[in-house]
């Protein structure tokens, strides 16, 4: 059976794993713009049109039409050129020596480890125990797979999320559940039926 | 992976000043950018921000001062 779904329609709380693989497959196509840091050492990766920051307060920074953040998942990006995986979280058992060293946030955002520009060309989702992981790969050859952390009972902070040009906002986890929801809705009553 | 501690914080923050779900996204980048520009917090030797310390620059963020 084919089906289509609507980008611009929101969609309440699922485990629907093919019907999450087609939200996210709006990602595929798109040129990387920028990583950025957000508080929390959250890893926030910027696709598609740059557009100004709605507050004033950061007029001086641009964004992504499409951002992604990976929340409470456990990452690891491949750049192709430096042959380089940056751990996103390296235990602290392991010490810095030859050939793993240590990277700040700011390092991170300004490395170029995936070329500015560099399409996404494959989006996936991974489900497994704890919820949802995602998988990209980039035609500068870059790829990133975000796994979750185990959630604890009643634990409220997503694994991953992606922000859409439509104000809709993929919510992804805890557990395997997703939501595809009015992102300009004050958070408390966000509507989330379809 | 983000301290996830940390990133509830934001949320519980965004949720009691009625931010929608793209505001709470751009308030976390906000904090992170505060730090970035040498205005720290003092809740550890990271320079993250006290309850009290966010609760005070949502309300700069938001223009509620």
């Amino acid at each position: 059976m084919l089906g289509t779904i609507d980008l611009r329609e929101i969609h309440s709380a699922s485990s629907e794993t093919e019907v999450l693989l087609a939200y996210f497959q709006q990602l595929v196509g798109q040129p990387f713009l920028l990583c950025r840091v957000s508080y929390g050492d959250e890893l926030s990766l910027h696709f598609g049109e740059p557009r100004p920051y709605r507050s004033p307060k950061l007029k001086h920074l641009v964004k992504g039409s499409y951002i992604l953040g990976l929340r409470a998942s456990r990452w690891h990006l491949r750049s192709e050129s430096p042959p380089i995986v940056v751990i996103g979280s390296l235990p602290d058992s392991v010490q810095p020596n030859g050939s793993i060293r240590t990277l700040t946030n700011r390092e991170l955002e300004q490395a170029n480890y995936i070329q500015r520009g560099a399409l996404v060309m494959t989006a996936n989702v991974i489900p497994n125990g704890s919820g949802y992981g995602l998988s990209l790969e980039f035609s500068d050859g870059a790829s990133l797979i975000a796994v979750p952390e185990r959630a604890d009972p009643g634990e409220t902070v997503a694994d991953w999320e992606l922000f859409t040009p439509y104000s809709r906002l993929l919510r992804v986890g805890p557990g395997l559940t997703w939501e595809y929801i009015d992102s300009r809705k004050p958070i408390e009553s966000a509507e989330t039926g379809a | 992976m983000g301290r996830k501690q940390d990133i509830r914080e934001i949320d519980q923050i965004a949720k009691q000043f009625g931010m929608d779900e793209e505001t709470r996204k751009e308030f976390g980048d906000y904090i992170e950018d505060c730090k970035h520009s040498g205005e720290r917090g003092t809740k550890n030797a990271r320079g993250d921000f006290t309850w009290s310390e966010l609760e005070h620059r949502a309300r700069e963020f938001l223009g509620l001062n």
